[in-house]
């Protein structure tokens, strides 16, 4: 895979220096609106539209786990996924008032990650097999019995109260750095770019350019397509 | 982790202290709870019902509702919206839960039709997903549609009698088709089944089955006029016990068929129109009325003496 550019190339000229691509960018801020559509159209019995966006969620998952082995540096999930000790000496440290700078999530915001993808990829999953009981039936819902999809619908279901839960952690952790540590990620995954002293000193950040990302973004539709028809 | 309060000129924004950040946390969140709670209506409703905060609408067994709205909801809604499971967490199948609501709050509201949730879904296209009942249920009929409406439009009570909605649609009277059993049918009629087939033969379209499922027979020799008398009638003896209704009308018989008659017992209809009965078959009618048979024997009208 060619197309990386270390991270001194793109300091700006308030030393901001880029470390989110595109892809992680807009993977981020999709999966914001795809889940407040998908809770708001199923609350209000928009069930195609769910449907819509529920499979477009699973995607965009799909691309996120294949971006998270041929992507940038920071979306790799080498460069986040971490033993729990080193997320628990993160915390620890973060707690003495340490600052332990990342380019990309530090190790406790890397199981974040994985954590709610993990609960999201269970979410899309179920709802392909759930129905609503009246007369919506997910695309692969014929394939087990109506009991098990039931079961499935009622994990679908609950699943999403978890799914808040993480979704409150995850933004009183931004709100937190936002506001007792004064590092900005929300603008930070709006633009891409932090400042350098927010990052490690050590970092080198390789990004590998767009046509790779829509080719990701072409499989997993590809086989959420399949998944759909079939 | 840094304590108190910082600021950068025009730079920084304010910063927190570890400790005022999660109090304002734990504030933002538990008002956002609590707010979420309120504005939840089922969950103020599940807090009203477990408690008994709400009190019973008044009901009579004889109201409107009872009678012509209630019936309507159990066929349509009692699957997703009664005891056994509550899509949206609404039930219908009681007047306090209809006026309640479910999770997207009310779905009636009374007096008016068109602020109540549960008028506009019916109302709703077939091609609608949102349409109730769904469209891979039976769709509402129009004149039920109309019987909720005038009911919400009347004030959604649970007392107002039937008789106050006069422009309602008259109710749809239920039949039920009872399958017949052939083996057991054919084993009730076997007694009888040679000697009827003989009688049809000999006196065609006189004597039949009640209905397709029943033994009991209905004779009628009243198209036979005066070519029916104490002897035709007589020839029915094998089947006497399961003639239910006959009628004799303008025939030939008289006092000859006193027992004949008399010995129907399972009869409980009989018309004898412009026969003239003398003592003995005049005692038998009248013990038949006292068996509770219902017997026609006047000219051109019903004997309702009993």
């Amino acid at each position: 895979m060619t197309g990386t550019e270390p991270q001194g190339a793109s300091a700006s000229a308030q030393d901001q220096v880029r470390v989110w691509d595109v892809p992680v960018r807009v993977f981020h801020w999709s999966i914001v609106v795809l889940v407040t559509l998908s809770w708001a159209s199923v609350e209000n019995g928009y069930m195609k539209l769910h449907l819509w966006s529920g499979l477009t969620l699973l995607t965009l998952l799909l691309f996120r786990i294949a971006w998270g082995f041929v992507g940038s540096t920071t979306a790799r999930f080498a460069d986040f996924a971490q033993r729990p000790a080193s997320a628990l000496a993160y915390l620890r440290a973060m707690a003495r008032g340490e600052h332990q700078p990342h380019a990309g999530h530090n190790p406790a915001g890397g199981w974040m990650v994985l954590l709610l993808l993990a609960v999201l990829l269970l979410q899309a999953a179920t709802g392909l097999f759930s129905n609503d009981g009246v007369r919506f039936n997910g695309p692969l819902a014929a394939l087990i019995s109506s009991r098990l999809s039931d079961r499935l619908s009622s994990l679908h279901g609950t699943m999403f109260n978890f799914i808040l839960l993480l979704v409150w952690m995850h933004v009183v952790a931004v709100l937190y750095y936002r506001f007792v540590r004064g590092e900005n990620l929300i603008a930070a995954m709006i633009s891409g770019r932090k400042p350098r002293d927010e990052i490690s000193a050590q970092a080198a950040l390789k990004f590998v350019p767009l046509r790779w990302a829509l080719l990701c973004l072409v499989l997993a539709a590809g086989i959420v397509w399949w998944i759909a028809e079939s | 982790m840094s304590e108190g309060v910082e600021s950068e000129a025009g730079a920084a924004p304010r910063q927190l202290s570890a400790r005022a950040y999660f109090a304002w946390v734990a504030a933002v969140t538990a008002a956002v709870f609590a707010m979420f709670a309120l504005l939840r209506p089922s969950l103020a409703n599940a807090v009203k019902e477990t408690f008994g905060l709400e009190k019973p609408p008044p009901q009579s067994a004889q109201s409107f509702y009872a009678v012509r709205v209630a019936p309507i909801l159990e066929e349509h809604c009692d699957s997703c919206h009664g005891a056994g499971r509550q899509k949206s967490k609404l039930r219908l199948d009681t007047l306090a839960s209809v006026l309640r609501g479910g999770k997207h709050g009310r779905v009636v509201t009374p007096g008016k039709i068109s602020d109540s949730m549960l008028v506009q879904r019916i109302a709703l296209p077939l091609r609608d997903e949102r349409v109730m009942p769904p469209s891979s249920q039976p769709p509402l009929p129009v004149d039920d549609a109309t019987v909720i409406k005038l009911w919400i439009a009347a004030g959604a009570s649970g007392i107002q009698p039937v008789a106050d909605f006069r422009t309602a649609p008259r109710p749809v009277a239920h039949v039920t088709i009872v399958d017949v059993d052939p083996r057991a049918l054919a084993a009730v009629r076997a007694p009888v089944a040679s000697a009827l087939q003989a009688l049809q033969e000999r006196f065609p379209g006189v004597i039949a089955y009640e209905s397709r499922g029943s033994a009991r027979l209905e004779l009628d020799a009243s198209l036979l006029g005066h070519s029916f008398g104490d002897q035709e009638l007589a020839a029915f003896a094998p089947l006497r016990d399961f003639i239910v209704r006959a009628d004799v009308s303008g025939t030939a018989i008289g006092e000859p068929s006193a027992d004949a008659i008399g010995a129907m017992k399972n009869l409980r209809v009989l018309r004898m129109m412009d026969v003239h009965p003398g003592p003995a078959l005049g005692a038998r009618v009248q013990a038949l009325r006292q068996h509770g048979a219902r017997v026609y024997v006047e000219q051109g009208g019903v004997d309702d003496r009993h």
